[in-house]
């Protein structure tokens, strides 16, 4: 009788800790929208390039700062200028 | 009773599965080929110097195909500058422009393909193959995935992307600049990858860096003319990244060898060979005695941009790789700051040599010698080459 009690309270602990992963991945993955919007999905962002920091091709979902972005192709190293100060071109990192 | 036992026994398999998905190591079972069977321990290398004054001092070192020049790919100007083996100048390839014989903006990185082609991506990860002569080329937009510029990825599936992170959609990528090489063989391009995915990423432990080191892909291939149907997303980090978050340490050097693609990662001694479908075949590789791998570990993007400098300056850590004929050659960084050259011959460690702190291998001549850079001398305005040969007396 004993056993069988102990039995569920494992079966419980197990599933109340896959619950709670459960809720956290959920919380986790809860991440308000970037500055701006998904339309600009031509981005560049501020990399590295040997020990300089310059304006190259990236994507919409980056966590590197923005140095340019826009609805139309973009020539990043036309924007290196805006890598040298912190923060991107918008002071927002997407 | 019996109910709950077998309850007992699914939930307890269920977190043993969990548990050992969590701690799979892609490169497990592989075997490791070599012995350490050092019989050059120093090497007489000759100086050559190259007029530097129409160049930056940035860029790529290149052999040419046939061996008879070197190359330099300025990464701050277009063109790419010829040298005699004797280090005179030779000639220019390639200036700006639209045309069949131009670039419009300069390489980032570029190598050779089989027939002598040479395949450059620019700074807005265009693809630019040129014939051998360089008299034509073909131009590949920035590949669709690879920059976002892909009408068909709505701006729905941008956002659900941003929202939900997953290591095997291809626009969660793009090139890695850590790496920075570029190949292209038999019509197939090789690109490394990096996903700096603001939820899924190497640098913060709290954006799922365990998964990233665990999950993530080093390297895209495919065909340019049909990026949709051939993409292929393969490799994986080894497990020495699961066990510490290093970032700063997690850069890779990659060839194409035939069938198999060669990966030597800068916080592992092992270099890692997978076939072009990406499995793992087997590795070598020797751990230098100076290089401790005692990397700090970072936790945040700010703290891999704080210290990644000096981080690197600190610690020992492997890597480029070079290949000729069944040679492998690999440099190293060692704890104390000086930089070694490995050499490989099937599998065996045969070449352990102390070189200069700049030391990087890129070709070999017609004329037999090995060439390397040294350093630039930016007063006199020159590179400053080295040449050797290997089994000489």
């Amino acid at each position: 009788m004993k056993k069988q009690y102990c039995l569920k309270a494992y079966a419980f602990f197990l599933m109340a800790c896959a619950v709670l992963g459960v809720c956290i991945t959920v919380v986790a993955q809860d991440i308000p929208d970037p500055h701006g919007n998904f339309d600009e999905i031509n981005r560049c962002r501020c990399k590295e390039n040997g020990d300089v920091v310059g304006c190259y091709a990236g994507n919409a979902i980056s966590l590197r700062p923005a140095c340019a972005k826009s609805k139309d192709p973009i020539v990043c190293s036309n924007y290196n200028s805006n890598c040298t100060n912190a923060g991107g071109e918008d002071g927002t990192t997407n | 009773m019996r109910k709950t036992t077998i309850l007992f026994i699914i939930l307890t398999l269920q977190m043993l599965v969990v548990c050992c998905n969590s701690s799979k190591d892609f490169y497990s079972g592989i075997e490791h080929l070599g012995k350490t069977k050092v019989e050059i321990e120093t090497l007489t290398m000759d100086s050559i110097i190259l007029d530097a004054s129409m160049t930056s001092f940035s860029g790529q070192w290149l052999m040419s195909p046939s061996g008879s020049r070197i190359y330099f790919a300025d990464s701050y100007a277009v063109g790419i500058n010829s040298y005699r083996l004797n280090g005179a100048y030779d000639t220019t390839y390639i200036t700006q422009g639209r045309g069949p014989n131009e670039m419009l903006l300069p390489s980032w990185s570029s190598s050779f393909d089989q027939n002598d082609c040479f395949v450059s991506l620019d700074n807005n990860s265009s693809v630019n193959i040129f014939s051998a002569d360089f008299s034509t080329k073909t131009f590949y937009e920035p590949s669709s995935w690879f920059t976002a510029v892909d009408t068909s990825f709505l701006q729905a599936e941008w956002r659900n992307l941003y929202r939900n992170p997953d290591p095997k959609v291809p626009q969660m990528y793009e090139f890695n600049n850590y790496v920075g090489q570029i190949y292209y063989k038999y019509g197939k391009l090789y690109i490394p990858i990096l996903t700096e995915h603001v939820a899924y990423n190497p640098y913060e432990v709290y954006s799922k860096s365990k998964e990233f080191w665990r999950d993530s892909y080093l390297f895209a291939i495919y065909e340019p003319e049909n990026i949709s149907e051939t993409l292929k997303l393969v490799g994986h980090y080894p497990s020495v990244y699961s066990k510490k978050n290093i970032p700063v340490f997690g850069r890779y050097s990659f060839l194409i060898k035939g069938n198999e693609i060669m990966v030597s990662f800068n916080a592992d001694p092992k270099i890692y060979v997978m076939n072009i479908a990406g499995e793992p075949l087997y590795s070598f590789g020797v751990a230098d005695g100076l290089i401790s791998g005692a990397y700090p570990e970072t936790v945040t993007f700010e703290e891999f941009e704080e210290h990644g400098a000096a981080y690197r300056n600190k610690y020992g850590y492997y890597d480029k790789l070079f290949s000729d004929g069944e040679l492998v050659f690999r440099t190293c960084r060692l704890d104390n700051g000086q930089r070694k050259l490995q050499i490989y011959k099937d599998y065996d460690l045969i070449g352990d040599i102390l070189v200069d702190s700049d030391f990087e291998l890129f070709g070999r001549g017609c004329d037999g010698f090995y060439y390397a850079y040294k350093r630039s001398d930016y007063i006199n305005e020159h590179f400053v080459l080295v040449k050797f040969k290997l089994f000489e007396k």
